[in-house]
């Protein structure tokens, strides 16, 4: 124990000594931890604001269907109509106390004007609460429904572009009933909107949804949206639906599992900010390794005369490299406040970010504090300090305490 | 030939009282040879050299600079390994000990002096006389109490919270003396330990281990070409080019010598 402590003692006294050359591998790792974090911050602020984006806009936290409708309701979306939503929705409700719950009835058909077709999937929806939830949908021209309108549209920015139509404009949707009748109705366009996603934007109409259910001629939907007070909670909450709705019957989704490319990205940018943190955990390494050796080396006379006073070779390893662990905890503490103030203030200024690929909407991103960024940018700095010093602390403690002694300074 | 400065009966005979007890050899020094290389020329700094060390000794090693005193204080001390030979310590042959077991005995009985203090700057006077005990299973307060018991022996008990670059030379390298015998060594080395002192504060120094060695029996072998530093000492191993040119023991405040190039 003694001998523990009267390491550590000569170890953090060692590095307050060569201030200096301490300072400079604490700028080493504080820099690489704060870069860590802020670079962790924004991936996470990336992944934060593309859920919120994708809940917010299309698919709401969870969904409920009737069973299959997620193999195959993209073809035949009316085969899975649930025929009391009302009840359905109500049940929902209730087991998700309080949240907003919505029904839709979706559907494909072919939407014309000015001569233009163009294959849509449309939407009918409760304006009002649709509005509620669709926090992260742009209006790009009109406005968007109310539960006054009728015969309105709302068309994605894609729509509208192909058909080359204006709110105030007519647009006729012509479908199959499910039980197999054409039907077709005039609709005026009320509002263009713009979605994160450029796909969803080319073929998205929206409508009321008791319109939608006049021109299929029933009264039922086909998705039921949940939309929670926190994405945290998304989980739990689909699992007591699943819970307590027949699974015969119904089948219920998270958003992510609705979004699959949520998580293909998720992990590509996951593997991309890996990398980073290698290479950086690797430019701390040489750069603090540089120093330390130096450092290491100029104290050569120190180590010699540990040894001759009965240290083992063991002994001089360790405390090189309780000193490499003495500045990478220091530094590191040091990246994390200086990280934690870089967040803050470019949160405060904001980054404004182009619209990413396969999208028309720009946005503003933050650096996000997220607990296990700082915990790995801490973990990142400490270790390759001590990794730095592994080499020298080999190469010191190899030499016989003679030739270490020679090197007077 | 085996040279054995106090025991040797060429020397005992001629040069010391009958009376004086037979002590017992610390040290052996048995055919030892160090050479190393420097760029292509193979360099002898020690050749077939044998001596034997007796408890108690205040022994010199003289000779002038590359003569290989440093080098035989450093085998002896196993800070360094021979090219030949072989060197007991207390009848073991430290020859077969591995690095880890050399630190373990150089920690238990062989107490260094440095020429340049090689204290360790960041601890205090008394820190620094602690440190070697650190790594033995004796309480704190034991450690205490020696730390204060070898620095009030060398007059420092009132420097031990002061650091080196806060004590003069002689104080620094008194602080080193405390820090050798705090351990309470077989055999205390101390390489040139006047060189980096003033004369007056060498003499100092000289006296205080030999006031030491006389007081409590510790071996004391310190090497020196300081004629006066000499004088102080006991025993003297002369050195020539890596070889004993004489030995010499000190009889009525004189020198006596036995060459041992002479040998047959």
């Amino acid at each position: 124990m003694a001998a523990i402590v009267g390491a550590f003692r000569l170890a953090r006294r060692n590095v307050a000594r060569q201030r200096a050359r301490s300072a400079m591998a604490l700028a080493a790792i504080a820099l690489g931890v704060a870069a860590i974090i802020v670079a962790g911050g924004f991936i996470h602020d990336v992944y934060i604001q593309f859920a919120e984006s994708i809940i917010h806009s299309q698919y709401g936290h969870v969904q409920v269907h009737r069973r299959g409708y997620s193999l195959h309701g993209t073809q035949r979306p009316m085969d899975y109509l649930v025929e009391r939503p009302a009840e359905l929705t109500a049940s929902v409700a209730r087991l998700t106390q309080g949240n907003i719950v919505l029904s839709r009835l979706r559907f494909v058909g072919l939407a014309n004007a000015g001569g233009s077709d163009v294959p849509i999937v449309g939407e009918g929806v409760d304006p009002a609460l649709e509005n509620r939830l669709g926090t992260f949908v742009q209006r790009v021209a009109g406005r968007s429904l109310t539960n006054a309108d009728r015969y309105a549209l709302e068309v994605g920015d894609g729509v509208a572009k192909a058909l080359r139509v204006a709110p105030g404009q007519p647009v006729t949707l012509g479908i199959v009933t499910p039980d197999g009748a054409l039907n077709s109705l005039e609709f005026e366009v009320v509002g263009v909107f713009r979605t994160y996603s450029k796909d969803f934007d080319q073929r998205a109409v929206r409508l009321p949804l008791a319109t939608a259910q006049e021109l299929f001629a029933t009264g039922g939907a086909n998705e039921i949206v949940v939309v929670l007070g926190a994405t945290a909670a998304t989980d739990a909450t689909a699992g007591r639906l699943r819970a307590a709705l027949p699974s015969a019957e119904y089948e219920v989704r998270t958003w992510r599992e609705l979004a699959d490319f949520y998580g293909k990205t998720v992990q590509l940018f996951d593997r991309q900010f890996g990398f980073l943190q290698v290479v950086l955990f690797l430019l701390i390494v040489l750069s603090v390794s540089n120093t330390i050796n130096a450092a290491a080396f100029e104290r050569l006379p120190e180590f010699g005369t540990m040894l001759a006073l009965g240290n083992s070779r063991g002994d001089v390893r360790r405390l090189i490299l309780l000193e490499c662990a003495i500045l990478g905890v220091v530094g590191s503490v040091i990246g994390i406040l200086l990280g934690t103030l870089l967040a803050l203030a470019l949160s405060a200024i904001g980054i404004p970010m182009p619209p990413p690929p396969n999208t028309d909407l720009g946005y503003t991103a933050q650096i996000r504090l997220v607990p296990q960024v700082l915990l790995g940018a801490f973990a990142v700095g400490a270790v390759s300090a001590i990794v730095a010093g592994v080499v020298p602390s080999w190469k010191i403690a190899a030499m016989e305490p003679v030739d270490a002694l020679r090197r007077a300074v | 030939m085996q040279v054995d400065i106090g025991s040797s009966a060429t020397l005992r005979e001629a040069r010391e009282p009958p009376a004086r007890a037979v002590r017992k050899p610390v040290v052996r020094v048995e055919g030892v040879t160090k050479h190393y290389r420097m760029g292509s020329e193979l360099v002898v700094a020690l050749n077939a050299v044998n001596l034997v060390i007796e408890e108690g000794v205040f022994l010199a090693i003289a000779g002038p600079s590359g003569s290989g005193k440093s080098t035989l204080l450093n085998l002896i001390g196993c800070i360094d390994t021979p090219s030949g030979g072989r060197l007991f310590l207390d009848g073991e042959n430290v020859a077969a000990r591995t690095p880890d077991q050399l630190a373990v005995l150089r920690a238990r009985a062989i107490g260094f002096v440095f020429q340049t203090f090689n204290l360790f700057p960041v601890l205090t006077a008394a820190e620094n006389v602690e440190y070697p005990l650190l790594k033995w299973r004796i309480s704190r307060a034991d450690r205490r109490k020696r730390v204060d018991k070898y620095l009030a022996l060398v007059g420092l008990a009132k420097f031990a919270s002061h650091r080196p670059g806060e004590l003069s030379g002689g104080q620094r390298q008194r602080v080193a003396i405390a820090r050798a015998l705090v351990i309470h060594p077989r055999i205390v080395l101390a390489d040139e330990p006047t060189a980096n002192l003033d004369h007056k504060t060498g003499q100092k120094i000289l006296r205080l281990m030999r006031k030491i060695n006389r007081a409590t029996g510790t071996t004391f072998v310190f090497s020196t070409h300081d004629q006066k530093v000499l004088d102080m000492a006991d025993r003297r191993v002369d050195l020539e080019d890596g070889e004993i040119v004489r030995l010499g023991a000190r009889i009525d405040g004189e020198w006596r010598f036995a060459a041992e190039r002479d040998k047959p």
